[in-house]
């Protein structure tokens, strides 16, 4: 074996009988049975999967129908319509509880004085001492009226 | 099936150009042909299952560009040139995604072809591919084009782009190499 030495010409290869062989059977390497026939028709199939896509590519798209506009109010609309809205109601609200009776400038002015005159009553009054204590020292002046009302 | 085989490649070319008879004459293209570039392509990725999908991404490819094909060079020239591009390509990317050179003699090829189940060669088979697997890349392919495809050199200048010239010096550094290999192994 070690006299059959490798010599492979560039023009003429003159090969060793076991590298003559493993030309011929592709140097060991083998496929599984039947591949060539499978990959035949695979290759067939990807093919006409191709021609199928370009088709359908190239022919004319299906029309879609132009979508008809919703009718959709503007928005200024929207808002003039909430701002009726919310006046009807506020209309509606003082009728229902006023009425048409307004209040008569003179009883307020009647009001008026009836409230200065008890101011002027309130500052006569003599505070109670207990009372002058605990508004020096309550931290509140609720607390302290709560206090001077249950006095 | 007896048409297949006795059409020329000149007249498969023809109809080929002809959009009436073209994908008929793809068929033909693919019975005729898968065969001679699976090997090809098969001898430089190493594994079967890469080999498959390169065969496929390499006949679409051929199918797609078929408006791009002048008839300037033979046909299997053309198909062989595209295969070579997809192999190199797919080489390239698994490189990348391996982290490995092209080049490395203890990388992509050497890892495949060991790992590969569909490989049942006898001890002198089984160095000739580590042999070949040890090449640089541009070698490695010259080397399967010349000595498995028995391809001219013409035609692989064609092929790779590469001058003539350049082939012959690439075959015959290849061939020292795997000679070297041999004899370090002892055959």
């Amino acid at each position: 074996m070690k006299d059959n030495k490798l010599h492979i010409s560039m023009e003429d290869p003159e090969l060793p009988k076991q590298l003559k062989d493993a030309r011929r059977n592709h140097g060991g390497m083998t496929v599984p049975d039947d591949f060539f026939a499978q990959f035949e028709r695979k290759m067939n199939s990807i093919i006409d999967a191709d021609i199928a896509m370009k088709e359908a590519e190239a022919s004319p798209s299906i029309k879609v129908e132009k979508r008809q506009p919703v009718l959709r109010p503007k928005r200024w609309i929207k808002v003039a319509a909430m701002v009726a809205l919310v006046v009807a109601v506020g209309l509606a609200i003082q009728f229902k509880w006023f009425g048409n009776n307004q209040i008569d400038p003179e009883n307020m002015n009647q009001l008026a004085g009836i409230e200065q005159v008890a101011g002027d009553e309130m500052d006569k009054m003599e505070i109670p001492e207990q009372v002058e204590d605990l508004l020096m020292v309550s931290t509140s002046d609720y607390d302290a009226y709560d206090i001077y009302c249950g006095l | 099936m007896s048409k297949k085989q006795t059409l020329s490649d000149d007249e498969l070319t023809k109809l080929l150009k002809d959009p009436a008879t073209r994908r008929d004459a793809f068929s033909q293209v693919i019975h005729r042909y898968q065969e001679q570039l699976y090997w090809q392509i098969r001898k430089l990725v190493i594994d079967h299952e890469d080999s498959s999908d390169v065969l496929q991404n390499t006949l679409l490819k051929a199918w797609q560009a078929l408006d791009n094909f002048r008839g300037d060079s033979k046909l299997s020239t053309w198909l062989y040139t595209i295969a070579h591009n997809e192999s190199l390509t797919f080489l390239t990317k698994r490189q990348a995604e391996q982290e490995l050179t092209i080049d490395d003699p203890d990388g992509y090829v050497m890892d495949t072809r060991e790992a590969d189940k569909y490989f049942d060669g006898d001890e002198a088979q089984r160095l000739l591919i580590e042999a070949i697997a040890m090449l640089p890349a541009k070698q490695r392919e010259v080397f399967n084009m010349r000595y498995y495809d028995e391809l001219p050199y013409e035609d692989i200048s064609r092929i790779t782009g590469t001058s003539v010239g350049a082939l012959k010096a690439s075959y015959h550094f290849a061939v020292e190499k795997i000679s070297a290999y041999f004899k370090k192994n002892e055959i």
